[in-house]
């Protein structure tokens, strides 16, 4: 709890008008899209550098922790304030700055939507491609605190790939720049990749430049089924050492096409996995591309493979894949979705031993979970499937999950492909980094020794990831 | 929290992803987590599990919010958001002044205005009634003289009661709504069958009496093989969140207007249509952000030089202050010979 005195304080720096204790403001901003809650003393909504850096500056003196968030859609417990004091706001700083297409690049505040910010890029002919699966919501701060990316990874990499420079408010509240408009700079110590992916730990990113890439010209979507998900993982391989760079390569199992087709009436073939494969280019290109990787699902043992330049049924298809993590909630009659496991990363060739191991796994302990995922760069989803409400189901649960975590490590892989550690995976990323965790701690240090920026995460969290549970 | 337990499952499946904030017209204009879909819902979940109290903050946030259900369009868990924000309203006990006065004036003066009830009984029974609603009765008087002219038109004398309010505010405030059976005497007293009414809010109150049909007067009219003459002018057809997302009426009034000379879509429409604010609970406690929606369907109208026409007169009522607009009835009135 923040006394009366500091909370006026902060309404003095903040202005009060951006300043919210009510106690539905406070508990509604201790959620993300996280198994996790806890809500904050106070929220601010962030409105400019100045007014953050005054805020930072007086949290920095007062050592009262600040969690910054944008739509709210972390889903490993990122925007969770588990200390309370204070969660920041940055929803409100929806800017576009500069769109300078002959530079290739574009200047914005933290809190635009990626979708709108694309919306506003094509029609210039550009993009800003990672493509996260909340891409109508999420907001380009969250995106860059998560180095978050998508369904286009494995052509065009991940959020840190476009980062070029950033405005940060550092926990003393002073203002730094790092990084410059220019696509290329070997000057110095490129902090702003450092600041992508920090989660908030290291400071507040009030601005962002962004490169952009010409959109390309066509696109097409293979859809192909299989009734084997190792013949589908075999065929995700056989695609990438082809020698084609698809623009998204995608595997779906069959409890998340039963749930898709259950809950968005999707219509995708019940089969025991498919593959969605997106080339685009050029029109020839993708035309010749898109049929190669039809040949090479047969090849693989596929049963049915479609393709489809229709943007209408593109869309359509893109969606289902989207709304695969939300309609996992719909799969049983008592079990709901928990977003625990959620985006490991193996060598794409391991990938239909990962599938494999992981079904194992939810046997063993007794649960169900459903596996898609952005297969063509070994980027892997699963969804733990329990009755929160059912004695020991969270416990079991964590069994899997660690489990899980530790066959991907064996693997050679990474407990986090694009969504960032948060609560839910630190203990296993303090597993697969413990070499540098000692360098990442002495950075926090040096950067925020106050320890105020959301604090107790990545490497800090300790303990089992079943604490601060959103669910009674 | 008795009602809330209902909803338990579906608190529990909301994974909190947060695609119903993406076209969420009250986050767009208040701009904070309690002002979207999730927020809300996630309030049911603390006052279900107990991890909140009732206090005025949580009342305002539950109850801002037309229930227009576009957030429902964007949920891929199929959350019921609307059903749930209703819900939650059942389990509230503190009452919005705003909500009281109108809640007091449907009970005591049978309708939501505080007006002096009217007698609006035509003598003689028959099987089919026109049911005008409190808003054409009391506020737009205008669309009642429409309808029952474009009755007349079709030779049809349809049987009329005295009114009261179907009590849909209510239902929308969060209260017990004892209207529709009170009404539902008068009809059967007078031997109906069918009602025909403008109002969906009143298809959607009345449906559920199982002594009669309902039918909104659209859709009736859209089977009536009607000659219509084509109106002047560029019109736009706005869907009312109750007659579209909430009774699924979506094509007959616009083949009605296609018969009547055509019209343009909005951008968002259908099920995705924008919601103007016009439900009477949420405008009445609510104006500034309802006039904010209203403008906001207004301005893409505005721009392109057209007349906006709803099939609803809760949105007639409210997007009359905002600019130009008809009721579909007025335009079926003006084209029929």
């Amino acid at each position: 709890m923040l006394s009366t005195a500091i909370l006026k304080e902060i309404m003095e720096v903040a202005g009060e008008e951006n300043v919210i204790t009510s106690q539905a403001g406070l508990y509604t901003y201790g959620f993300d899209a996280s198994i996790h809650h806890h809500s904050p003393d106070v929220v601010v909504r962030g409105r400019n550098t100045a007014q953050i850096s005054a805020l930072v500056k007086l949290a920095n003196q007062r050592n009262i922790p600040i969690v910054a968030r944008g739509s709210g859609t972390a889903l490993s417990g990122q925007a969770i304030p588990i200390h309370g004091g204070i969660i920041l706001d940055l929803s409100g700083m929806t800017a576009v700055r500069e769109v300078r297409v002959e530079d290739l690049y574009c200047v914005v505040e933290p809190g635009v939507i990626y979708s709108r910010l694309n919306n506003q890029l094509a029609r210039k002919g550009f993009f800003f491609p990672p493509s996260p699966g909340s891409a109508d919501v999420c907001t380009i701060g969250g995106m860059v605190a998560c180095n978050a990316s998508g369904m286009r990874a494995i052509k065009y990499g991940a959020t840190r790939d476009y980062v070029l420079a950033m405005e940060v408010v550092l926990p003393d509240g002073k203002v730094m720049h790092v990084g410059t408009n220019t696509i290329k700079n070997s000057s110095g110590y490129q902090l702003e990749k450092l600041m992508v992916g920090s989660e908030g730990t290291l400071g507040i990113i009030t601005e962002i430049t962004l490169r952009l890439l010409p959109l390309p010209e066509k696109r097409a979507i293979a859809v192909a089924s299989f009734d084997d998900i190792e013949q589908a993982g075999q065929g995700i391989s056989n695609v990438i050492a082809s020698g084609l760079l698809p623009s998204g390569l995608e595997i779906m199992d069959s409890v998340c096409i039963r749930a898709v087709n259950r809950s968005m009436q999707m219509g995708l073939p019940e089969c025991d996995a498919i593959i969605l494969a997106e080339v685009d280019g050029p029109e020839e290109i993708v035309r010749r591309d898109i049929e190669k990787v039809a040949d090479i699902c047969r090849e693989s043992g596929a049963r049915d493979v479609d393709f489809t330049t229709d943007e209408k049924e593109m869309l359509k298809l893109w969606k289902g894949r989207k709304g695969v993590l939300p309609s996992l909630s719909r799969y049983g009659r008592d079990s709901v979705s928990v977003s625990l496991a959620d985006d490991m990363s193996v060598p794409i060739s391991k990938l239909p031993l990962a599938i494999k191991q992981f079904q194992e796994i939810a046997e063993k302990h007794g649960i169900v979970i459903g596996t898609y995922g952005h297969a063509g760069d070994g980027n892997l989803h699963t969804k733990v499937l329990i009755n929160p409400l059912e004695e020991g189901a969270w416990d079991r649960a964590e069994a899997a999950v660690d489990g899980i975590y530790r066959a991907v490590l064996a693997l050679g892989g990474t407990v986090s492909g694009e969504h960032g550690i948060g609560i839910s995976k630190a203990p296993w990323m303090q597993i697969e980094r413990r070499d540098s965790l000692e360098v990442m701690e002495a950075i926090k240090r040096a950067v925020d020794p106050q320890n105020i920026m959301n604090p107790g995460k990545i490497m800090q969290w300790k303990g089992s990831i079943i604490q601060y549970l959103r669910y009674p | 929290m008795k009602h809330l337990e209902d909803m338990k499952h579906e608190l529990m499946c909301c994974t909190g992803c947060g695609y119903c904030k993406q076209h969420c017209q009250t986050l767009d204009i208040g701009g904070t987590e309690t002002d979207s879909g999730r927020g809300r819902v996630f309030l049911a979940y603390g006052l279900l599990t107990g991890e909140i109290t009732e206090d005025q903050s949580v009342v305002e946030a539950l109850q801002r919010c037309p229930l227009c259900g576009r957030c429902e369009q964007d949920c891929p868990s199929t959350i019921p958001i609307s059903d749930i924000i209703q819900t939650a309203r059942r389990d509230l006990t503190a009452v919005l002044p705003a909500h009281r006065k109108m809640a007091d004036d449907i009970l005591d003066k049978g309708n939501p205005f505080g007006e002096q009830p009217v007698p609006t009984a035509r003598p003689g029974e028959g099987e089919i009634a026109f049911f005008a609603g409190c808003v054409s009765t009391y506020q737009t008087p205008e669309l009642k003289e429409a309808a029952l002219s474009v009755l007349e038109k079709l030779d049809l004398e349809p049987v009329m009661v005295d009114e009261i309010c179907c009590g849909s505010p209510l239902e929308n405030m969060g209260r017990d709504n004892g209207q529709p059976p009170l009404l539902a005497e008068r009809l059967a007293e007078a031997g109906v069958q069918t009602v025909l009414t403008a109002c969906p809010s009143a298809v959607l109150t009345l449906r559920e009496t199982p002594r009669f049909t309902v039918q909104h007067l659209t859709a009736f009219l859209a089977e009536q093989n009607l000659e219509l003459v084509p109106l002047d002018g560029v019109l736009m057809y706005h869907d009312s969140s109750v007659l579209g997302r909430k009774l699924g009426i979506y094509d007959p009034p616009r083949q009605l207007l296609q018969q009547a000379g055509g019209f343009r879509e909005f951008t968002e429409n259908r099920k995705l249509a924008l919601c103007c604010g016009g439900d009477l609970a949420f405008q009445a406690a609510f104006p500034d952000m309802a006039g904010e929606m209203a403008r906001q369907v207004m301005d893409e109208a505005r721009e392109q030089g057209a007349v906006v026409v709803t099939a609803d007169p809760h949105c007639y009522r409210h997007l009359k202050g905002h600019g130009e607009v008809l009721d579909i009835i007025q335009v079926m009135d003006r084209c029929l010979q």
